[in-house]
């Protein structure tokens, strides 16, 4: 098969203007080419007396500037330069099908094949006007270029005949050779430079134009049209068919070319310090490896942004906007950041070319988090930046782990490498863990009055809206940390992560402390409706009235004493009621009863009418009033009822044991 | 030359105050420019300033035609959350607190709208007042006009110069059976230590002799009087009339008794 080539030159429509010098970094054009070559054997004289061929060549090209021959007017003035391309790793890969019936034993015959490889350009280059007086701008207008392909790529094939035989051949004979493109748009044979010509460090204007009149248009496979670069692109198309003997051929060609300068560069990492808060900013860096001496237009694009409701777990709205976004304020002129419909990313770019730029994302949600990758623009092409630490992006906030959750609090929480939904909390360490908030929610945190906090995976954790407003008294005890809220800040089930969202653990009520329940006038405290946690409880009840005639202790320890049940924590036992030995009515301590155990916890009566000893029989009460300030640890009793039995001024000691619940801080439970 | 007349200055200066007007409702809020082009879904609220007193409302009615006792408790609620370790410096004027005190109602529409003139009875004295976890500091105010039940009210009051509001509650119900309203009013009486709650209690006592709630305002009343004999005999009979089957005992009663009992 022969090859081809022919000639191109419209005007020039790029701005791109090489410097006279060589590019001290590589320059690609990469891109593809298509070529489908359709072969009529029924016009053709060959073996074949008729049929159809059809073989499809896809070309993954990627060329490198080699070399600039400066092109000089007759004053010895540069007035271009043919900026000359060799191949650089190019592929090809190609599929053939098609019928064809022999022609010395009529036959029809099913043809197949395929091949690959690599290397396909001999020669191409473009030539780029460094004057405005260029004398060769009428016939090579900045950014004319040719390119000619490699020849003989040829395609496995395979003959089927109607027997059922299958014969693999490589046989130029039976099947001429495929080659692909044979050329477009040149008439300049004179720059066919394939490493081995001898290439001129000049070429004289005069000469070059000489030469561009030996027009190659009577070859075959040529591309008439001339060729300049469109947007920086080479792109366009043409077909051409055979003649005489190749008449049946038919070539059609595609072909689609950028230029890829070899920019790098890297975008810094997030502060590691940075943790996303509501309307707080962190600036991030790009930069070009400053080696490369170019300047560029910036894109930053913001995705994967999260998109939790409000902006805290129970504050905020319900709104679900991106929690991550473009400030206003940048440190550069910035285009205006666009959001792709549908998307969960932002794209800015800067107004002006710089080696560097910054740009400022602010938070809008406590749990934000994202990616942000960095672009820049030379010479008409985007070219992605490297991100600090690999790959091509980096997490808003620092998040190795790609959990959601910055990296510096799962640290500083000593969590790391859970589940961003666990929730492990063991402190205090009871029958169950957790406190109903997973890591995520925790880290997210809650809007407390007027503050964010983020609050612990480690300690159990309770929202309380205390609407008595006479403080948890002795409750803290519990070892549970508690937070006091505003009203709105549940939502109307008292669930207090109605933001929740990402890695939840699920709804989780705080309780509501109210002195307002209509308690009859000689209960102190009640819960309703019953002891459990405070998903399953109501309210805590305390009489305000009966608390205005009480003591501080007494308050104290009765508001802890019904926030304990709020929590799942039992009396220390039962106690009966009625009358001793003819006396009044009055609460009888039993033994293990609700006065056993230890003395000092909130969860103990404090005292009783009367009690019944160990002996079976009721003794008055004679001891004092005892408001426990503690959450107990064990069964075991304290105070009156330590020691080993025994008779005191004709009263059992001890007065009521050890109890039969107890361990009080071990039942709480929060979920 | 002509210089210009009133027409034209007055133009100038509405251009003035309308350029003012463009770049005030245009500036950034808060802390962030939200940027161009982007509508922000979600809104970051405005920078709120920080708020150390948390303020709850109680309300307490009696019977019908009684005034209605709204207790105003103010805590430090940063210090209550540990969020800082000092208590705020709190500070009351009376005069400030009688003129600037406002009950407001909520209208459907979620807005705020003015209640009924009240007057504050009582209010911290002694301020500045540092205030620490377990300090709760009341201002209690009557209303003589009563809202609706189910209105919901909240109260604002000026504090350490500043507006201080609690949050909203509701309106409660007043009781409709008269034992019930005795009751209400007795523990109306009772919070405000009225010399009349000895009256409403026997009222109670004669209207409902086996409504154990009657004979405990009577015990209430007597041990404020000093009667040790009849207070303790009052709630003897409270208690006998008082049901035993519950989760609670009625551990105030027993606690005044035995008080009484162990008394010298």
């Amino acid at each position: 098969m022969a090859a081809g080539l022919a000639a191109a030159t419209l005007l020039a429509l790029v701005p791109w203007r090489p410097t006279a010098q060589a590019p001290a970094r590589p320059v690609h054009w990469e891109g593809t080419i298509t070529s489908v070559v359709t072969e009529d054997f029924a016009r053709q004289q060959n073996p074949f007396a008729d049929g159809v061929w059809t073989a499809t060549f896809q070309v993954r090209a990627k060329w490198l500037e080699k070399q600039r021959i400066d092109v000089k007017d007759p004053g010895g003035r540069t007035t271009g330069q043919m900026v000359m391309l060799v191949d650089d790793g190019s592929s090809w890969t190609a599929e053939a099908s098609g019928v064809a019936v022999t022609r010395r034993r009529p036959e029809r015959l099913q043809l197949s094949g395929s091949g690959s490889g690599g290397s396909v350009l001999q020669a191409g280059w473009v030539y780029q006007s460094m004057a405005d007086d260029d004398p060769l701008q009428d016939i090579l207008p900045t950014g004319s270029y040719a390119l000619w392909t490699a020849a003989d790529l040829q395609v496995l094939h395979t003959f089927t005949a109607t027997d059922g035989t299958v014969i693999l051949q490589r046989s130029p004979g039976e099947v001429p050779p495929q080659q692909m493109i044979n050329a477009f748009g040149t008439r300049l044979p004179v720059f066919f430079w394939n490493g081995q010509t001898p290439v001129p460090a000049a070429i004289d204007t005069t000469g070059l134009r000489r030469l561009m009149a030996n027009s190659l248009a009577d070859y075959p496979y040529a591309d008439l049209e001339r060729r300049t670069l469109m947007d920086g692109r080479m792109q366009g198309s043409f077909e051409a068919r055979g003649r005489a003997s190749e008449a049946g051929v038919t070539r059609k060609v595609t072909w689609d070319l950028h230029r890829r300068l070899g920019i790098t560069g890297t975008l810094d990492a997030v502060d590691a310090a940075w943790r996303p808060r509501l309307a707080e900013e962190v600036t991030l860096r790009a930069a070009i490896d400053p080696g490369l001496g170019v300047t560029g237009r910036f894109r930053f694009t913001l995705f994967d942004v999260s998109r939790e409701k409000g902006y805290a777990l129970n504050a905020g709205g319900n709104g679900t906007g991106l929690d991550l976004r473009f400030s206003g304020a940048q440190p550069q002129p910035m285009s205006r950041p666009v959001e792709p419909p549908g998307s969960n990313s932002l794209v800015i770019e800067t107004s002006d070319a710089a080696t560097s730029a910054s740009v400022a994302i602010a938070a809008f949600d406590y749990g934000a988090s994202g990616r942000l990758k960095a672009e820049v623009m030379v010479d008409g092409e985007w070219y992605l930046l490297d991100a600090a630490g690999g790959g091509s992006s980096i997490t808003v906030p620092l998040d190795a782990n790609s959990n959601r959750i910055w990296d510096g609090w799962e640290q500083n929480a000593g969590v790391w490498g859970q589940a961003a939904s666990a929730d492990q909390d063991d402190e205090p360490a009871g029958e169950n863990r957790g406190d109903g908030f997973s890591n995520f929610e925790e880290y997210r945190g809650f809007m407390v009055g007027s503050d964010w906090v983020t609050t612990s995976p480690k300690h159990k954790e309770l929202f309380i809206y205390d609407a008595y407003a006479r403080g948890l008294g002795y409750f803290s005890a519990s070892g549970v940390l508690t937070y006091t809220i505003q009203q709105t800040q549940y939502d109307a089930s008292r669930v207090v992560n109605f933001n929740r969202g990402y890695a939840s653990a699920g709804a989780q009520k705080g309780l509501l402390l109210t002195g307002d329940c209509g308690l009859d006038e000689t209960t102190a405290g009640e819960v309703f409706p019953d002891v459990g946690t405070p998903n399953n409880v109501d309210k805590v009840c305390i009489n305000s009235a009966v608390m205005r005639t009480a003591s501080s202790d007494e308050e104290a320890n009765t508001i802890a004493h019904e926030l304990g049940h709020a929590v799942s924590v039992e009396h220390h036992g039962d106690y009966d009621e009625g009358a001793c030995n003819g006396g009044d009515d009055g609460v009888i301590a039993t033994w293990g009863g609700a006065t056993s155990g230890h003395r000092g916890c909130v969860m103990a009566y404090s005292d009783a009418a009367y009690y019944r000893g160990w002996d079976g029989r009721c003794y008055a009460w004679t001891f004092p009033a005892e408001f426990g300030d503690q959450f107990c640890t064990s069964k075991a009793g304290t105070s009156i009822n330590s020691g080993a039995r025994r008779m005191e001024d004709g009263h059992p000691m001890p007065v009521s044991g050890s109890s039969t619940a107890g361990n009080c801080q071990h039942q709480v439970r929060l979920k | 030359m002509k210089r210009p007349g009133i027409y034209g200055l007055a133009l100038a200066g509405l251009l003035v105050v309308s350029v003012a007007a463009w770049w005030y409702v245009s500036r950034p809020a808060g802390r962030v420019d939200l940027g161009g082009g982007v509508e922000p879904v979600q809104q970051a609220e405005p920078a709120q300033p920080v708020e150390p007193l948390m303020a709850r409302l109680a309300i307490e009615t009696g019977a019908p035609g009684d005034e209605a006792l709204g207790i105003v408790s103010l805590f430090d609620g940063r210090l209550r959350n540990r969020i800082t370790a000092e208590g705020a410096l709190v500070s009351f004027s009376r005069s400030q607190l009688d003129a600037g005190i406002r009950v407001e109602f909520e209208r459907p529409d979620g807005a705020a709208t003015a209640g009924p003139a009240v007057s504050v009875v009582r209010a911290p004295e002694g301020t500045p007042i540092r205030m620490e976890a377990s300090t709760t500091l009341e201002v209690w105010i009557v209303m003589t006009t009563l809202p609706p039940a189910g209105q919901r009210v909240r109260v604002s009051l000026p504090v350490s110069g500043r507006s201080v509001t609690t949050d909203w509650v509701m309106m409660p119900a007043l009781p409709g059976a008269p034992a019930d309203q005795l009751a209400a009013r007795a523990r109306l009486q009772q919070m405000r230590e009225a010399d009349t709650l000895a009256a409403t209690a026997d009222a109670l006592v004669a209207l409902a002799p086996l409504d154990a709630r009657g004979y405990y305002y009577r015990g209430l009343a007597l041990e404020s009087r000093g009667d040790r004999a009849g207070a303790i005999a009052a709630y003897e009979a409270a208690l006998e009339r008082t049901p035993n089957n519950r989760r609670e005992p009625p551990s105030a009663l027993y606690r005044r008794l035995a008080g009484l009992r162990r008394a010298p």
